[in-house]
């Protein structure tokens, strides 16, 4: 069962309408984001904040304590060895609760809008 | 758990025969994917013709868009075991940036795309370029050069489906996945087999089992080995003998088309879709399975891991990664690592076939449930892959560096060879990455003809074509297309896997930028997206061209092949054409008159805003 549009209204009514603006000077004050737009840009951002963790950590871990080791040195962790465990699985497995955090509760549902009729040209501007 | 006693090592040294098993799961596929093209063929019949071929009508559900949107193609599929093989632990780094793909893919983009697409009635990406800044020019360069990278993924991944059915063969006596297949071994059987006199054919055992780059070398060697008349009577024979691109090449390549070409004209792009989607699901399946038996006759991960430093180095567990050739090569240092997890990142969020998918989901709803569900599934593909052929190298220690692509066949067959019904388990998991080049194919069959029909044709040659011509013509599209990739295949090309990277990556170079300045940039202007496009792909190409001459220094970092790109400062070339695009496209932007603010509006501020813009 598709509800598209029930959580967004609960969402329409919690964000402020004028809580986005572009620093452009160009463009009427008045201006307020399309409510989409301003939630792609929240989510967006998240999501770089997460990239940017994860390599972080992961590439930094792993060049620290899985790079030049003697094989005297190998120790497991689950049978992984131990810089892969740590470096690579563990932050894994936070990045897929991450994700069902993120997609379950964090991205909004939102109503992307009525389909342009085909024979129409784009934003019945012309220019074909 | 099966715990099978090690008679295992001597079975590697032999050659494994694949069996009927394959074969039969090879022909379950295609007939799977023939009866999906026709269940597809159904549900398109809804809408237009343009909106339901190309675009499914928008009515991707979570799975079909989660499994399927930025999954990896076949090619990287064979490709990827091998360097676990040949590099070891390290290759899991490698391929790290895949815990954070499902988030990055969908949850960058994703919305934007999806909203865009219906406000403007965009159905290729294209369409969304030339309507976003009612940029005919636009549009067409953008459909230019989707064409131009999807031109080189198309030609190899036809190679990769030919080269999956000759294995299948049951007689074909080989496994060659592998692309640097020699141009001419003479093997014992074909010698055997060759009809010519005793005398001629006894000087030939010297030949046997040599492999040779080139038909030249192989036939100095010859003139060494024969006498001048010999060689002239005989030469045709031996030619024909030794060429191990035969028949059973061109049959696998004539099937694979007609399958991949006849579902892709029934379903179109849901037909693409469906199968992948079937597809990556037979992957799972097979991942998993293999997973448990080879880890089990393994004895354990921590024991393969052992085994299989006893049989390389300590350099198989640690980075920058085992070197089999020993000379001095870092398969992964630090700089490339860090690349890696660009290059999945950014190569998923901006792939153009990945793009139209996302434009096509349902809703929202769709678009974020994909965010989890593929990021269970990436996780259990991508970890479970390394750890097999960490077991791999603890059980066939001594693959050739040219048939490493061979592991995943060969742990098949052999941790299924006890089992009861194992030929056909074995067949099932040879058959994924054959499911996985038709799902590609199939895919960027519907991007290429979409781009030459609709944002060629259509916009630019004939605007009022109606639903009849345009159907016609998007499956003479398909079919040339189709030919021209079999052509290109005559002559298999090489380098499979290096084009396959470098189609992914000059793409990502030059769509991520623009497809991000598109979505949440109001100032962007034409002559900027323009600039961040030929920025990007002019980097990409200008990186390879100087690493494939063998100007720049010799790095020695990555994998071992000619078609490789100059790494400069250790880094992808990559993320220097994400640096020049990104750069150009802003400095060009700002540069160039501000866009129309009436067209701006209309896909950036709130709908009541537009109409009253004063409240």
């Amino acid at each position: 069962m598709e509800i598209p549009n029930a959580r967004r209204d609960v969402a329409a009514e919690a964000a402020p309408l004028e809580s986005h603006r572009l620093p452009e000077g160009l463009e009427m004050p008045e201006r307020v984001d399309d409510p989409v737009l301003r939630s792609a840009k929240r989510e967006g951002l998240v999501v770089l904040a997460a990239w940017l963790a994860a390599m972080t950590y992961t590439v930094g871990y792993c060049y620290l304590h899985g790079y030049g080791r003697t094989a005297e040195s190998l120790t497991f962790v689950f049978g992984f060895p131990d810089w892969v465990f740590w470096g690579i699985v563990a932050p894994w497995l936070v990045c897929v609760a991450f994700s069902f955090y993120f997609g379950a509760t964090f991205v909004r549902d939102e109503d992307l809008g009525e389909e342009l009729p085909e024979q129409e040209d784009e934003l019945g501007l012309g220019g074909g | 758990m099966i715990r099978v006693a090690h008679p295992v090592l001597a079975v590697s040294a032999s050659e494994p025969s694949v069996g009927y098993g394959a074969l039969a799961a090879l022909i379950v596929f295609i007939a799977a994917s023939m009866w999906i093209g026709l269940l597809a063929n159904k549900a398109m019949q809804s809408g237009t013709f343009m909106k339901g071929f190309f675009l499914g009508n928008r009515g991707l559900g979570a799975w079909a868009l989660a499994l399927t949107a930025t999954v990896q193609s076949g090619g990287t599929f064979m490709g990827f075991p091998s360097l676990v093989y040949t590099h070891g632990w390290i290759v899991a780094l490698w391929i790290a940036g895949y815990m954070v793909v499902p988030i990055t893919g969908f949850g960058v983009l994703g919305k934007r795309m999806a909203q865009l697409s219906r406000r403007t009635g965009a159905i290729t990406v294209p369409d969304l370029f030339r309507a976003r800044f009612n940029s005919p020019a636009l549009g067409l360069a953008a459909s230019l050069f989707i064409m131009f990278y999807m031109a080189f993924m198309m030609v190899a991944q036809f190679k990769s489906g030919a080269l999956v059915m000759k294995l299948a063969w049951p007689s074909s006596g080989t496994l060659a996945l592998s692309e640097d297949a020699p141009a001419f071994e003479l093997t014992t059987q074909k010698l055997h087999e060759l009809d010519i006199p005793a005398e001629a054919a006894g000087k030939l055992t010297a030949l046997v089992d040599q492999r040779f780059s080139t038909i030249d070398e192989a036939k100095a060697t010859l003139a060494e080995l024969l006498t001048k008349d010999e060689l002239d009577r005989h030469w045709a024979k031996i030619l024909v003998a030794g060429q191990p691109i035969d028949w059973l090449f061109y049959i696998g390549l004539g099937i694979f088309t007609v399958t991949v070409v006849g579902y892709t004209l029934l379903g179109g792009f849901l037909a693409a879709v469906w199968t992948d989607l079937f597809q990556s699901v037979m992957m799972l399946i097979g991942v998993l399975v293999l997973f448990v038996l080879a880890v089990s006759l393994a004895g354990g991960m921590e024991a393969a891991t052992r085994d299989a430093v006893a049989n390389t180095s300590s350099d198989f567990a640690f980075g920058p990664g085992y070197d089999p050739k020993h000379e001095g090569r870092a398969y992964l240092p630090l700089g490339l690592a860090f690349s890696f997890f660009w290059v999945w990142v950014y190569a998923g969020l901006s792939s153009p076939a990945g793009m139209v998918r996302v434009m096509a989901g349902k809703s929202t709803e769709v678009i974020r449930k994909s965010i989890y569900l593929l990021s269970g599934y990436n996780l259990l593909i991508y970890l479970p892959l390394v750890v097999i052929c960490v077991c791999g190298r603890a059980l066939i220690p001594d693959l050739p560096p040219g048939k490493t692509d061979e592991i995943i066949p060969r742990l098949a067959l052999l941790t299924t060879a006890k089992l009861t019904g194992g030929s056909f388990i074995a067949g099932l998991i040879l058959a994924a990455p054959f499911g996985a080049v038709m799902a590609t194919v199939s895919s960027y069959l519907v991007v290429l003809a979409s781009g030459l029909v609709r944002d060629v044709y259509q916009r630019f040659i004939n605007p009022e074509a109606g639903t009849h011509e345009l159907r016609r013509l998007s499956y003479l599209a398909m079919v040339i297309v189709g030919a021209v990739a079999v052509a290109a295949n005559i002559r298999p090309v090489d380098y499979l896997q290096a084009i396959v990277v470098f189609s992914g990556t000059g793409a990502s170079a030059t769509f991520c930028v623009p497809a991000l300045m598109l979505a949440f940039w109001r100032r962007t202007t034409v002559a900027g997206m323009l600039a961040a496009m030929i920025g990007g792909t002019g980097t990409m190409v200008t990186l390879y061209a100087l690493g494939i001459a063998g100007l720049g220094e010799e790095t020695l970092i990555g994998p071992v092949t000619k078609f490789h790109p100059y790494f400069l400062l250790g880094i992808d070339p990559l993320l220097w054409g994400l640096s020049v695009s990104f750069a150009a496209g802003i400095l060009v932007s700002l540069c160039t008159r501000p866009p129309d603010e009436s067209l701006v509006s209309r896909l950036f501020d709130a709908e009541q805003n537009i109409e009253s813009p004063s409240s």
